[in-house]
């Protein structure tokens, strides 16, 4: 370890309410309770509690909504898709 | 960005058309030898311990092998092999991670790394725009995992406008027991606001190096066990490796092929919680390839008394 480099200590499980994940996000509460109404998103622990691959979610919904222009229902089917791409890649390299 | 050519071919010492059970096979022989644990001199050992997993994470992808073999002489090309992180050209800035356990050249053809965020528009622009998210995969041994382990991390962004480079060096912590793609935030370490706005954060995909005993799933542990036919009918106590020391491990009388035995709490950690996922022994029963005359005579004797024949129903 390097005393003279800043040091970050990610917690893997760590969760943030409503509030804390808008003020991360910069997208409006109402906004994301209505994403999470429409299943893109998804409470972890607490109903109010989003994990940080929530917090990633919102910010890959906001990047599809400004430069594909996509809807919410747009935004489900790439968000479903990327998401199984994802998991299949991972199961894949499991495999090998 | 200057970078290497990789031979991963040579890495791994097989030919340019090796089958993929001769790379899996090739893999798992060098990781053995070169293994940190295994190895007198860690450091060297650890150098090419993710130069060989860099090499099998290539070319054990069907799709990453293909590339790698057209960009072959034409690597060189600053166009050859680019876009998976798809920059509009002349628009945003490039970046480049180090410290991640891959090679500059993996990074720049192979990695995956991408940016999302908020694109700069004039109206946004006026009020300042947070930095885009950067996103890049993480090679983190399962010893890593297992101990925890500080990682320096550094991330050059150039500017295409004004040419300008920028490194930011800092070190994360992998945090105990995180599971193969999970995504671990480093808040504030992306690319730079504008206008006074915040900078975006940097997403590490944590990427399980491959390991020449084990495998995981999840928290889960998995490992190859060879056994003897003797043992798997009579049973057996054998002793096995796991991540921190070996086990003794008891065969149960009548095991069958592909049988997995699970021991509770041998496996990753589940974070700081002090719990632990479960290790999976799972049973190859091998065939002796040549008897001595003493062998054969037994195994004669065995067909003559035995009943057993696997090609009825009830076997």
């Amino acid at each position: 370890m390097n005393p003279e480099l800043p040091l970050y200590e990610p917690d893997a499980d760590a969760t943030y309410h409503l509030e804390i994940v808008a003020q991360l996000t910069g997208i409006s509460s109402q906004t994301i309770v209505r994403y999470q109404e429409s299943g893109l998103i998804h409470p972890h622990g607490a109903p109010d509690e989003f994990d940080d691959e929530a917090v990633h979610t919102l910010r890959r919904i906001e990047h599809l909504k400004t430069t594909c222009e996509a809807n919410l229902s747009g935004l489900k089917l790439i968000l479903d898709l990327m998401n199984q791409v994802e998991r299949l890649q991972t199961e894949l390299r499991a495999r090998r | 960005m200057a970078v290497e050519f990789k031979d991963y071919y040579e890495t791994l010492g097989v030919a340019r058309d090796a089958s993929t059970a001769d790379i899996k096979k090739a893999f798992r022989k060098l990781a053995r030898i070169h293994h940190p644990d295994v190895a007198k001199d860690k450091k060297t050992a650890e150098a090419k311990f993710k130069e060989i997993n860099e090499a099998n994470e290539v070319l054990s992808d069907p799709e990453k092998r293909k590339k790698y073999d057209e960009l072959g002489a034409d690597w060189q090309n600053p166009q050859a092999g680019r876009g998976a992180r798809g920059p509009a050209p002349g628009y945003e800035q490039e970046f480049n991670f180090g410290g991640t356990g891959f090679s500059d050249f993996f990074e720049q053809y192979f990695s995956g790394a991408s940016r999302h965020g908020f694109p700069g528009t004039a109206s946004t622009a006026e009020r300042g725009r947070r930095g885009s998210d950067i996103e890049g995969d993480i090679l983190v041994t399962l010893e890593e995992i297992m101990h925890g382990a500080v990682r320096p991390i550094s991330l050059q962004t150039t500017d295409p406008r004004t040419g300008k480079t920028t490194t930011h060096s800092f070190q994360v912590r992998i945090p105990l027991g995180v599971t193969d793609g999970k995504r671990i935030r480093v808040p504030g370490q992306g690319e730079p606001g504008a206008g006074g706005a915040a900078a975006g954060d940097l997403y590490l995909r944590v990427r399980h190096a491959a390991h020449p005993e084990f495998h995981t799933e999840g928290h889960d542990l998995y490992y190859d066990l060879d056994i003897a036919p003797w043992e798997a009918v009579l049973g057996a106590e054998l002793s096995v490796p796991t991540l921190d020391g070996s086990i003794k491990l008891r065969i149960p009388q009548g095991s069958g092929n592909g049988q997995q035995l699970r021991v509770r709490g041998r496996g990753l950690p589940k974070g700081k919680t002090g719990e632990r996922g479960d290790y999976h022994a799972t049973l190859t029963i091998h065939l002796p390839g040549k008897v001595t005359d003493e062998e054969k005579v037994l195994w004669e004797k065995l067909r003559a008394v035995s009943s057993f024949n696997p090609r009825t129903p009830s076997a």
